[in-house]
């Protein structure tokens, strides 16, 4: 049985991404992952444990935003904004969606984005998908090519709740 | 085979029109025959005369060793003889008078068929042929100029990014290999500081293998010089050239000033020891302005190497907001924005007029990716791909040519490229196009350069320093003259190094000119393009008591690093004397009339900060306010037109180091009043406390107001720390007290100083005194050297000179070497000077200054006589010498000794009463010169009744050498009795040195 950062390392050298600091962080203290996904019940409320799939900077995507990939039209329509390079699992399951968070077009290396939390929203039947961005420090030198970081994880089985809706929070701000 | 020359025109001509069949952009000037490797080493085509004999021809200047065949029409294909250059040969032949031309063989060929890279179609850039629905021919010309060269392995250029896969196919043939340490034995070879360094170096982990992790370096790698006709990729600008990786920028892209200075050190190694490095390639940026790495980059330019820099991708306006490293003023630097397969601008790419040199392609660019990928290739946009185009345009330049330096590789760039609408705000308007560079021909730019902030704020009497760019194709194109709008002032423009010109003949024309007056000037130059200037007045500052204003205030809102445009305002801002309608307010206690908030960093910076015009800073730290909370900055509007008064307020704001202190916060104020040009700072809570307690007083923050880039006031928070309740009132004055300049000039060695302090210089300086003021001066000499004398405002040839500046007024201070007079006697006697200095008995010497006149003077000891001068005084007669002081002299005096006898006697001893007698006294000189004396006057002793008949009294005698005189008294003793007669010689002093024995006469 792989753990989670066993089986994103082995993504990595499959896809030949590299995987940015904070997934080398994840790979070597695997609790973190952990200590985000442990459900508990916050009123109405769950929140959902999920698993880096792949990530990178350099998608096609202009905007920011979520998407949850719970069908293959949907793996299709993902994996086109994503660099040829990135092979997603294709066995999809809608208990156990694949969610997709863009950056948008940043203006240099150095931004990423990742996903802090997911919670499920009954009352507006979303996912609420709270992300981190990392910006670049301030005075420090970037290369200067467009970016468009991105991250997707698959969320574990969890009950009967299926949606299609995603909502981005960003509580923790920049990171 | 004979063809008539028609026909050679003829046959010249298809070959010309064949090679033109290509469609693609057409540069913006003519091309011209193109340079070396164009042609075949060995060889030249001669048309000879048609009598004359060819054979003597070729080999009166190639000898026998070459070959020669006729081709017809009196055209010969000449195999030069091995050693025999064909530019020498070319040189030579068409000096002799049978050859009626003589050019190289050129290669004639169809313009190169694309290179067969499986991904070359998609590199648009490089042949835009619509394949991406771009514009067919928006792309940098490369195929015409690989037909003049395609690459040198000697070329050298180095990229500072994140390294350069050197294992991938397409890099491996052109990535550098260290010829002194190229292994793996851990030892550093050839004394780098780094062991085996056989690609360049890491600067991460400070070891010899910069290794690409992130792909960005490989990437631009690729476009300088992927090989090309590999079967592998894309094709690279330059098929042959030597790449050097530097790794500074870490596996997420980014790196740090340190890093990228590590690296332009190495590469300056690499230069100093012989490598052919010509440019770097720098597609990074966005680091403050710093002063170590601008000195990096200027000891590159002191060794000829290039630095292409990538405009940004921040979409701004790098005159308004400077990108660095693009933005250094370094003649060296050639910054780059981003242009589309259909030469327009990407929303993204920055720009500038004055500060990014030209666009090329930079939206979907193909080009290497790391091993292990996918894909061989990979797609990326950024102005990090539009650099390595130009680096790679740099590195086919000096392959054409290897004699160019950067000078000219950098101007034909510059002059070679399209105009292009999209790039209309850069510094020449144009994009990249290779060929165009290759084959320029009187293209002229003419651009202005500096100063770069637009709009620019310059201080009253202070300096300001404006260059422009004026090119024709590689060469600098002239003076240029610039008037001042409104007046008949002319700011003439020079490339020549002195002053405030970096380099002389990089075609970069420079000078400096002093605003006197406050308001908005504009400079234009001969092609109408302007230079504008508004002059600010300087300000001072004055604690004052509180005068904080209470006000609750609208909140801005900001985040932590946001900045915010206030305005238009109910009322136009004065700042400086000058009228503003907008401010830019940042949350890290800034605010400016001129800039974007780009320095709202997390650190401060001292000011005056380069990158800023005007900043007015009431305490810039590391502030922290908080979108949606009461930490933040807060605006009102107080009072009624005229009197309103601006309140900007910092209420509660926290330090960046302290986010989680919410109680740690300051507030304070900047007040700004209708129509007025003061500026109030109020402080209300001063203290942080707690973690950031060691920022309380505002000890780390910079407190001031800058009203140029190079001028600024400052308040001293370290040495007085801001309280609660401090009010500082920034104000302008009424007016500047008026000044008067002094200028001093200096002819010869010597200084020139003032008191009260300002003046200090050698050839010449000047300086601004209050009008009025009572100046001394203090003139003194170098070494071997004297003062001479004043002129102008001070006269005279004491060293100090004191006036009263009431006007401007000026002063030389003439210092004149001093000269060696060395004077020896013989004999006993003296020898002086005039002027004094000159003193001596048997020798003496004194330093007198160049040009003088001096008068000796020698005076013999008693007993000696002068006898003549020697050396420089040679030929002057009598006791006195003149000299004049034109190079050091030796003079000698000779003196002496005399000798002297004197007799006296009478006609008659005994005579009768009545009788008369004759006393004579003969002096005789017993030396061989002749002696003058005085001889007398006669007395006499005794009781007779004389009278004299004749005699001088006294006689002045000169006697020859050798010789003697006789001086003749007649007297009558008219009664009886004896009479002793007597007389006195003195000698040419007047001391009496014979007195001669009395002669006694007795009469009966």
């Amino acid at each position: 049985m792989l753990t989670p950062s066993q089986f994103i390392f082995i993504l990595f050298l499959a896809l030949g991404v590299p995987p940015s600091p904070a997934h080398l962080s994840a790979m070597t203290t695997p609790t973190v992952v952990a200590s985000a996904a442990t459900p508990h019940v916050t009123a109405t409320r769950v929140q959902r444990e999920f698993m880096l799939v792949a990530a990178g900077t350099e998608a096609s995507a202009v905007g920011r935003g979520c998407s949850i990939v719970s069908r293959l039209e949907d793996l299709a329509r993902i994996t086109g904004l994503l660099p040829g390079s990135v092979r997603l699992p294709t066995d999809i399951d809608p208990r156990s969606p694949l969610v997709a968070i863009f950056a948008g077009e940043r203006p240099t290396a150095g931004y990423s984005i990742s996903i802090r939390s997911v919670e499920e929203d009954p009352a507006t039947a979303s996912l609420l998908v709270d992300v981190a961005d990392t910006a670049p420090k301030p005075g420090a030198h970037a290369a200067q090519v467009m970016t468009s970081p991105w991250e997707i994880v698959r969320l574990k089985p969890n009950g009967d709740f299926q949606t299609t809706n995603c909502i981005l929070t960003t509580k923790g701000g920049l990171r | 085979m004979t063809l008539r020359h028609s026909s050679l025109r003829a046959l010249l001509v298809a070959i010309l029109l064949a090679c033109s069949v290509r469609a693609e952009a057409t540069p913006a000037n003519t091309p011209q025959p193109v340079k070396s490797a164009a042609y075949v080493e060995g060889e030249v085509l001669l048309r000879l005369k048609p009598d004359a004999v060819a054979k003597r021809a070729v080999e009166a200047l190639s000898g026998t060793r070459a070959t020669m065949r006729h081709l017809g029409a009196g055209v010969h294909h000449v195999r030069l003889p091995k050693g025999v250059t064909v530019k020498h040969a070319l040189a030579s032949y068409r000096r002799h008078p049978d050859v009626l031309s003589a050019e190289p063989n050129y290669y004639r060929r169809f313009f190169s068929s694309p290179p067969t890279d499986p991904s070359f179609p998609l590199q648009w850039d490089l042949a835009n042929t619509g394949q991406t629905g771009g514009t067919p021919g928006a792309d940098i010309g490369i195929l015409r100029a690989w037909d003049v060269t395609t690459g040198d392995p000697n070329v050298v250029v180095a990229t500072i990014d994140t390294g350069i896969d050197y294992t991938t196919p397409d890099l491996v043939p052109n990535t550098w290999r260290n010829p002194l340490d190229c292994d793996t034995n851990r030892v550093d070879n050839d004394a780098d500081g780094v062991a085996d360094d056989c690609h360049g170096i890491n600067v991460l982990t400070h070891t010899g293998d910069p290794m690409d992790d992130h792909g960005h370096g490989t990437h631009v790698a690729g476009t300088i010089g992927a090989s090309a006709n590999n079967g592998v990729g894309t094709a690279g600008i330059a098929w042959r050239v030597g790449i050097v990786a530097c790794k500074f920028l870490d596996r997420d892209g980014m790196g740090t000033d340190s890093g990228a200075i590590a690296c332009l050190h190495y590469i300056a190694q690499l230069k100093d020891r012989g490598v052919n490095i010509i440019a770097t390639n720098n597609s990074w940026g966005g680091g403050a302005y710093s002063q170590a790495l601008r000195d990096a980059i200027q000891t590159h330019l002191d060794r000829g190497i290039l630095f292409v820099a990538a405009a940004g991708n921040s979409g701004s306006d790098n005159n308004r907001r400077p990108m660095y490293p693009c933005s250094y003023d370094l003649p060296n630097i050639l910054c780059v924005a981003a242009t589309d397969a259909s030469d327009a601008k990407p929303s993204w790419s920055s720009t500038g007029s004055r500060t990014v040199h030209l666009g090329a392609p930079g939206v979907a660019i193909t080009s290497t990716a790391l091993s292990g990928s996918a894909s061989p290739v990979v797609t990326w946009s950024g102005t990090s791909m539009a650099t390595p185009h130009v680096t790679g345009a740099v590195a086919l330049l000096q392959a054409q040519d290897p004699t160019r330096d950067w000078r000219a590789i950098k101007n034909l760039i510059l002059a070679g490229g399209n105009p292009i609408p999209s790039m209309s705000a850069t510094v020449t308007g144009r994009r990249l196009n290779v060929y165009g560079a290759m084959t320029c021909a009187n293209t002229e730019v003419l651009a202005p350069l500096s100063p770069q902030q637009t709009p620019y704020t310059a201080s009253l009497n202070h300096p300001v320093t404006i260059s422009v760019l004026h090119i024709a194709c590689d060469r600098p194109a002239g003076d240029v003259q610039l008037t001042v709008d409104g007046s008949s002032e002319v700011v003439t423009l020079h490339d020549d190094g002195n002053g405030p010109d970096q380099i002389a003949g990089d075609g970069i024309y420079t000078a400096t000119w002093t605003p006197t007056t406050t308001g908005t000037f504009t400079l234009t130059l001969p092609n109408s393009q302007i230079i504008s200037f508004q002059v600010l007045r300087p300000y001072s500052v004055t604690p004052v008591p509180s005068a904080w204003r209470t006000i609750t205030g609208s909140s801005l809102n900001l985040n932590s690093t946001g900045g915010s445009a206030y305005g238009p305002s109910r009322f136009s801002f004065t700042f400086g004397d000058g009228t503003f309608s907008t401010m830019t307010i940042g949350s890290n206690g800034t605010i400016s009339f001129t800039n974007d908030p780009y320095w709202l960093t997390e650190s401060n910076q001292p000011l005056p900060l380069p990158a800023a015009t005007t900043v007015i800073a009431p305490w810039w730290d590391a502030l922290r306010s908080t979108r949606g909370t009461t930490h933040n900055v807060y605006v009102q509007t107080l009072g009624a037109a005229p009197n309103r008064e601006l309140v900007v307020e910092w209420r509660d704001v926290q330090q960046q180091a302290c986010p989680d202190d919410t109680s740690a916060t300051v507030t304070f104020q900047a007040v700004f009043s209708e129509g007025k040009s003061d500026i109030l700072f109020n402080y209300g809570d001063t203290t942080f406390d707690g973690a950031c307690a060691v920022a309380n007083g505002g000890r780390s923050a910079t407190v001031g107001i800058q009203f140029s880039p190079d001028q600024a006031t400052l308040y001293n928070t370290t040495i007085t720390p801001l309280t609660n309740g401090l009010s500082l009132l920034w104000t302008t004055g009424s007016s500047p007290p008026p000044t008067a300049t002094l200028t001093a000039s200096v002819i010869g060695q010597g200084s020139v100083t003032s008191a009260p302090a300002g003046l200090a210089c050698g050839p010449t300086c000047s300086a601004a005194f209050p009008k009025g003021a009572s100046v001394t001066l203090t003139a003194t000499p170098a070494l071997s050297w004297t003062f001479g004398r004043w002129d102008g405002a001070c006269s005279g040839v004491s060293p100090g000179c004191s006036l009263t500046l009431n006007a401007n007024a000026s002063v030389t201070a003439t210092f004149v070497p001093l000269r060696t007079l060395t004077v020896s006697t013989t004999g006993s006697g003296t020898v002086t000077s005039s002027p004094t200095g000159i003193s001596c008995g048997p020798t003496c010497s004194a330093r007198i200054p160049q040009q003088s006149g001096v008068v000796l003077t020698a005076t013999p000891a008693t007993g000696w006589l002068f006898s003549a001068w020697g050396g420089a005084c040679k030929g002057s007669t009598g006791g006195t010498c003149t000299l004049s002081m034109d190079a050091d002299k030796s003079a000698t005096a000779t003196f002496v000794k005399y000798a002297l006898n004197a007799t006296l006697t009478a006609s008659s001893t005994a005579i009768s009463k009545g009788q008369g007698v004759t006393i004579t006294l003969t002096v005789a000189n017993q030396t061989t010169q002749a002696i003058t004396v005085t001889a007398g006057p006669m007395t006499t002793e005794g009781c007779v009744r004389l009278a004299q008949f004749y005699g001088p009294t006294p006689a002045l005698v000169s006697i020859p050498g050798m010789g003697s005189k006789s001086i003749q008294w007649r007297y009558q003793l008219q009664t009886a009795g004896s009479m002793a007669f007597s007389a006195y010689v003195t000698d040419p002093s007047g001391v009496a040195v014979l007195p001669p024995t009395a002669v006694t006469v007795t009469a009966r």
